[in-house]
């Protein structure tokens, strides 16, 4: 499982970072934006993308969008970790097919809990 | 600040003037409802009287009278302007002068003071990250040596052997001790993750910090631009106001702007109160 942790803020990533490790997956990346994110989705072989939205250069609801315009990444579990708490922003980024949506301040419980539905999902539809 | 208002736009215009100022000020003094009023009962007489030159030239008048309403709230808005940055400079100690001279190249200064708070927290994260790393694995390591230490010890006594006298507080002791290094630990390690997760403060004061930065820097792009428009009477009657569907397009794209964390959460209806208000509104939406 190779996950790619995308924030503009080097605390958050490794926030992220470690409670991903604490949950058993060691084999992460990160990216400090969409646009250079993009291209290590493109290329490498990511099983799962943690984004912020509110980034410079590409936000993540950009990466979102183009993730899922892109024949290769349409399919890639997507779970948005961000602060952007508007209701019209959570509904644009449902409609943009992203696979879960974690407010900050979240809990480690919390992204725990959304990271397992995100994969119980993927699994049910196997 | 009354050395100040008299300088008016200071050093800070680059096409207006003291004269223009004052002018301003003369212009403000008549308000434009005061213009209408005054000509209201000649105005009807003339348009009663059939005079449409007459007519014509007292609707002149309060046009100009509302265009010099306009210049001076113009030249009022940037005197405002004006003052804030210069009380702003004041506040955080960047007076070198009696007088402030370089307004604009100081606002850049005043960003990278934010900047530099952005790195000193980001700096305070990490250090507190690193002791959280260092001490996570030395809790799993006693945890494990104890956990071992205890499998054996129990063990030991499932094979027969006995320490002669159970009722030795001094076993009991020992065992109790095992087992709570266990539990503790436990403990200790929800604790640090705890700390791990309260380092979050610092991406979410930063984003609130670079939206002030951002601020600071429309604020300097809007004293540019009011002190173009006081410099320049036909510039500013003709301000047109914006046209509502070149507005429609740019609220769609405001609507879902990224604004970072939500500091008056309780006081918006548009902001959802917590990852329980995300997930009924998701699964509301078929998630």
């Amino acid at each position: 499982m190779k996950i790619l942790i995308v924030d503009d803020f080097s605390t958050m990533r490794r926030i992220i970072k470690n409670l991903l490790r604490d949950l058993g997956f060691t084999n992460t990346a990160e990216a400090d934006d969409g646009s250079s994110a993009l291209p290590m989705l493109e290329n490498g072989q990511f099983d799962f993308l943690i984004t912020d939205w509110n980034m410079p250069g590409m936000t993540g609801i950009d990466l979102l969008k183009a993730c899922r315009a892109s024949e290769k990444l349409k399919t890639l579990p997507i779970l948005m970790v961000t602060a952007e708490a508007k209701r019209d922003q959570i509904i644009a980024a449902a409609q943009a097919g992203v696979n879960g949506y974690v407010v900050k301040p979240f809990t480690a419980a919390a992204l725990q809990e959304k990271i397992e539905k995100i994969f119980e999902r993927i699994d049910a539809n196997r | 600040m009354a050395d100040n208002k008299k300088n008016g736009l200071g050093k800070a215009s680059t096409t207006g003037s003291d004269a223009d100022t004052a002018a301003l000020a003369a212009a403000g003094a008549k308000s434009f409802t005061d213009a209408l009023l005054a000509r209201k009962q000649a105005l009807l007489e003339a348009l009663q009287s059939d005079d449409m030159v007459a007519a014509a030239d007292l609707i002149h008048q309060i046009n100009h009278a509302r265009d010099e309403t306009l210049y001076f709230e113009v030249g009022r808005l940037t005197r405002a302007l004006h003052n804030a940055l210069r009380d702003f400079h004041l506040e955080i100690g960047l007076q070198n002068n009696a007088e402030v001279k370089h307004e604009l190249s100081e606002m850049v200064d005043a960003r990278s003071r934010l900047n530099y708070v952005i790195a000193m927290t980001e700096d305070a994260a990490n250090q507190t990250m690193d002791r959280v790393d260092e001490a996570a694995p030395m809790v799993q390591k006693l945890v494990d040596e104890s956990e071992a230490i205890h499998r054996e010890w129990q063990s030991f006594l499932a094979q027969g052997n006995t320490v002669n006298d159970d009722s030795n507080p001094l076993f009991q002791r020992i065992e109790q001790l095992l087992q709570r290094i266990s539990g503790d630990g436990q403990g200790i390690h929800t604790r640090l993750t705890d700390i791990l997760m309260a380092q979050g403060y610092q991406d979410l004061s930063g984003q609130v910090i670079k939206r002030v930065i951002e601020l600071v820097s429309d604020v300097e792009q809007s004293l540019v631009r009011l002190v173009k428009l006081a410099s320049n009477v036909e510039e500013v009657a003709g301000i047109k106001s914006e046209d509502s569907e070149h507005k429609a397009v740019r609220d769609e794209k405001q609507r879902i702007r990224a604004e970072g964390p939500q500091i008056n959460q309780q006081n918006n209806q548009d902001v959802v109160s917590g990852q329980d208000d995300v997930d009924d509104l998701l699964s509301s939406l078929g998630f």
